[in-house]
């Protein structure tokens, strides 16, 4: 346990997987952001992202980090779909009613991939080796994984800070009505941010066969929508950016902690790493209730 | 009123979306509800479909027109593969009884199988209500288990307060059979006693072994841990490493890292079907390598094998049953016991025909086979369908169908005689490779690398 490559190996691993959460919570935090929807159906579109990527491999030969292009567009895509489709029309309701919406559409998706795909347990192998350091050997999707993970989280930040369309999205975060007295086209801010943040969620699951390339079913989904929710408050809910970096954190945490617990000879600390996760979710939200990145 | 009318719209949106998700997952897996006769699959005999009432003390028995048997299964949710490989053996079980035995004789007159089951939607809150359903208003005469032990634990109670009989196929946790219940009755080993098999194969190749144990945090699979550790100890093999994960797990990093600085000599996971394969994916990709690899039924999933590859090489998996290794009608003659059922090769045309082509059956097609098997034997047997009846009868029956030797305890319905195989992919085959009597071939002991994997390395016994 003294080599401090090991722990270093923990670290290092727990930022890799961190890049997926901040990206997989990005689009949730999108949505809540700036449409005030709760996407409680964001792990069917994690789902949906994965399958995107395995068909893509096993089809048509394209890599995870390739095929994330495409999950990108299908969920861009799908975004718009269910916008001027449905939530345009629900805008302005109680949150319940999106929540629910949201809700259902998740069991939608879950029972379409299942009739599809059939609930079979699908899989495959992307290897690019690995990098060995200090004597550990990480692999090497997972380091291209987490570099493309943070380039696309730098790219939404530049979108959203150095663009006309970002400035009008962020301008309609602070007051729709506002927004529209500047001459925003609200409707149109609406429909470019679902689409934007179901391209990303999406995207974010054909990358997240980077760590799940066995196990790719039909209700994988669920524990990613609670992180998630988990990870969107700690970064402040309505802060994509601020989730990015929230996931970071969430991932050196899962993992460092389980070196804590196994030190302390905790019969099972792998259980225990989600509760330490959790409590210091708690913790930081007492001393900064508005998420790690809310001003 | 745009907020009222917003709401009528999302209400209405739900309520397509919640009918569209319910039909979707209706058309893949049977309806919901569904009386199934699997006599043919084209065209549903005209069985009479009055309720029928049984004097089962009367001598000669009343010969009903069918006998009802009854389940549900978790079709959509988190046991939806197994149960629909379960569901598949279940039919196949019930077509070879109606169509090839042509029905079970009863009273001198050959009776069919009807099946009806449920969606149980892999939701243990469902399950009691199901069955409540099943007894009290479809009025089945014979119950079989939900898949998974923690639904046959809120099923069994309800079978036993109404006093049917329910023959349970895969919900293997020991302690089901622990709580005094007389009605419950297991074809398949038990969780505890699933590892023991695998233990002995260590032991007979590498008695100093250090053994590394991963298990998932549910019910059967802390039992299956148990069940290696316990054996382990008995053959004193060292258990170096022995620690469980989450039932949600997505990365394996944390704990296979700890588990790699104790250098083991065999690892053995107890998994369920997505973090079995996930495990295996991810102990590649971080390219922990072992003597051995073994894990619980998974690496016998066509899923497995698909996801890996090549890299499934030298892998082994403790199984219920698998194809290639089936027990025949010499078998049962060998080891004094009357055999029952189709042979492997029937089972394979059966399931060719319900199934998509590119999967093949598991040990849940076997379990869900036998326990139609066996109970169609004991209601034979006893000639009566009073379950107390029946329930006697199982307990001296010494049958063996294709999935293996029955025989239970009188008291707790425990599987006595039902022995778990263990099968190592070599050479893209998944050989049976212990206990020696059942045995295709010899273990790969060690196994090739990941890195020779990679490169095409295959486990060959010498």
């Amino acid at each position: 346990m003294a080599d401090p490559g090991y722990l270093a190996f923990y670290i290092a691993t727990g930022l890799l997987l961190g890049t997926f959460y901040g990206l997989a919570t990005v689009g949730l935090s999108f949505t809540f952001g700036i449409l005030k929807i709760l996407n409680s159906g964001h792990g069917s579109f994690i789902m949906i992202g994965a399958y995107v990527s395995y068909w893509s491999f096993v089809i048509l030969g394209l890599p995870p980090l390739v095929s994330a292009l495409l999950a990108f567009l299908i969920g861009f895509m799908l975004g718009l779909g269910l916008y001027y489709g449905i939530v345009s029309r629900i805008l302005g309701g109680p949150e319940l009613i999106s929540l629910v919406l949201m809700f259902a559409m998740g069991i939608l998706l879950q029972e379409f991939a299942k009739f599809v795909w059939t609930p079979t347990i699908r899989g495959f192998t992307w290897d690019l080796g690995r990098v060995s350091l200090f004597g550990y050997a990480y692999p090497t999707t997972r380091i291209v994984g987490g570099v493309v993970s943070a380039v696309i989280a730098l790219g939404l930040y530049i979108f959203l800070y150095r663009t006309k369309v970002g400035r009008a999205i962020r301008s309609v975060v602070e007051s729709a009505e506002g927004a529209t007295l500047c001459g925003v086209n609200v409707n149109r801010i609406y429909a470019i941010s679902l689409a934007i943040a179901l391209g990303l969620t999406i995207a974010s699951g054909g990358l997240a066969t980077l760590y799940v390339s066995g196990g790719i079913e039909p209700y994988m989904g669920d524990p990613y929508t609670t992180r998630a929710f988990a990870i969107a408050v700690l970064g402040g809910l309505t802060s994509p950016f601020g989730a990015f970096i929230a996931g970071l954190l969430f991932g050196v945490i899962e993992n460092l902690s389980y070196v804590l617990l196994s030190l302390t000879n905790v019969a099972n600390p792998f259980s225990m790493t989600r509760f330490i996760a959790f409590a210091m979710i708690l913790v930081v939200l007492l001393v900064r209730p508005q998420g790690i990145m809310r001003r | 009123m745009a907020q009222t009318k917003a709401l009528a719209i999302t209400i209405l949106v739900a309520v397509v979306f919640a009918a569209l998700g319910y039909l979707a997952g209706q058309m893949t897996a049977p309806r919901t509800g569904a009386t199934v006769t699997v006599t043919s699959y084209a065209t549903v005999t005209s069985y009479v479909t009055v309720s029928r009432t049984v004097t089962p003390t009367t001598s000669p028995v009343a010969v009903p027109e069918k006998i009802t048997i009854g389940l549900t299964l978790g079709l959509s949710g988190a046991y939806s593969y197994a149960s629909t490989q379960g569901l598949r053996g279940i039919q196949i079980a019930v077509k070879w009884i109606n169509e090839v035995y042509g029905g079970i004789n009863l009273g001198g007159k050959k009776v069919k199988i009807e099946l009806k089951y449920y969606d149980d939607q892999s939701n243990k809150e469902l399950v009691p209500s199901l069955y409540e359903q099943l007894i009290k208003v479809d009025k089945v005469d014979f119950l079989l288990g939900p898949y998974g032990s923690p639904l046959v634990f809120v099923a069994a109670p309800v079978a036993e307060k109404y006093g049917k009989l329910m023959i349970n196929w895969m919900g293997t946790s020991d302690v089901i059979h622990e709580q005094g219940y007389k009605m419950i009755v297991m074809v398949s080993t038990h969780s505890g006693s699933q590892m023991k098999p695998a233990m002995e194969m260590v032991k007979s190749l590498d008695p100093n072994a250090k053994v590394a144990i991963i298990y998932k945090e549910d019910e059967h699979n802390r039992l299956l841990a148990q069940g290696a550790r316990e054996a382990a100890k008995q053959l004193g093999l060292q258990v170096v490493f022995d620690k469980s994960y989450p039932v949600d797990i997505k990365d394996f990093t944390p704990i296979f890292t700890e588990m790699a600085t104790y250098k083991p000599d065999v690892i053995v996971i107890c998994p369920h079907e997505a973090d079995g394969i996930l495990a295996a994916t991810q102990l590649a990709e971080l390219n922990i390598n072992a003597k051995l690899m073994i894990m619980g039924f998974v690496p016998s999933l066509a899923s497995f094998k698909r996801a890996l590859g090549n890299l499934a090489e030298g892998w082994a998996g403790t199984n219920q049953w698998s194809v290639g290794a089936s027990y025949t009608p010499d078998d049962a003659k060998a080891l004094g016991y009357e055999w029952f059922g189709p042979t492997e090769e029937e089972v394979l045309n059966l399931y060719k025909q319900i199934a998509p082509p590119e999967d093949f059956p598991s040990e849940h097609t076997g379990a869900g086979a036998a326990a139609v098997l066996i109970l169609a034997k004991a209601i034979e047997k006893a000639q009566s369908l009073d379950p107390q009846v029946v329930r006697n009868t199982l307990n001296t029956m010494k049958v063996m169908t294709f999935y293996g030797p029955f025989q239970i305890d009188p008291t707790t319905g425990k599987q006595i005689a039902h022995k778990e195989i263990l099968s190592q992919w070599q050479q893209g085959k998944f050989v049976p490779i212990w206990p020696p009597e059942i045995a295709l071939s010899k273990p790969v002991y060690p196994i090739p690398t990941w890195d020779e994997k990679r490169q095409g390395k295959q486990a060959v016994p010498s």
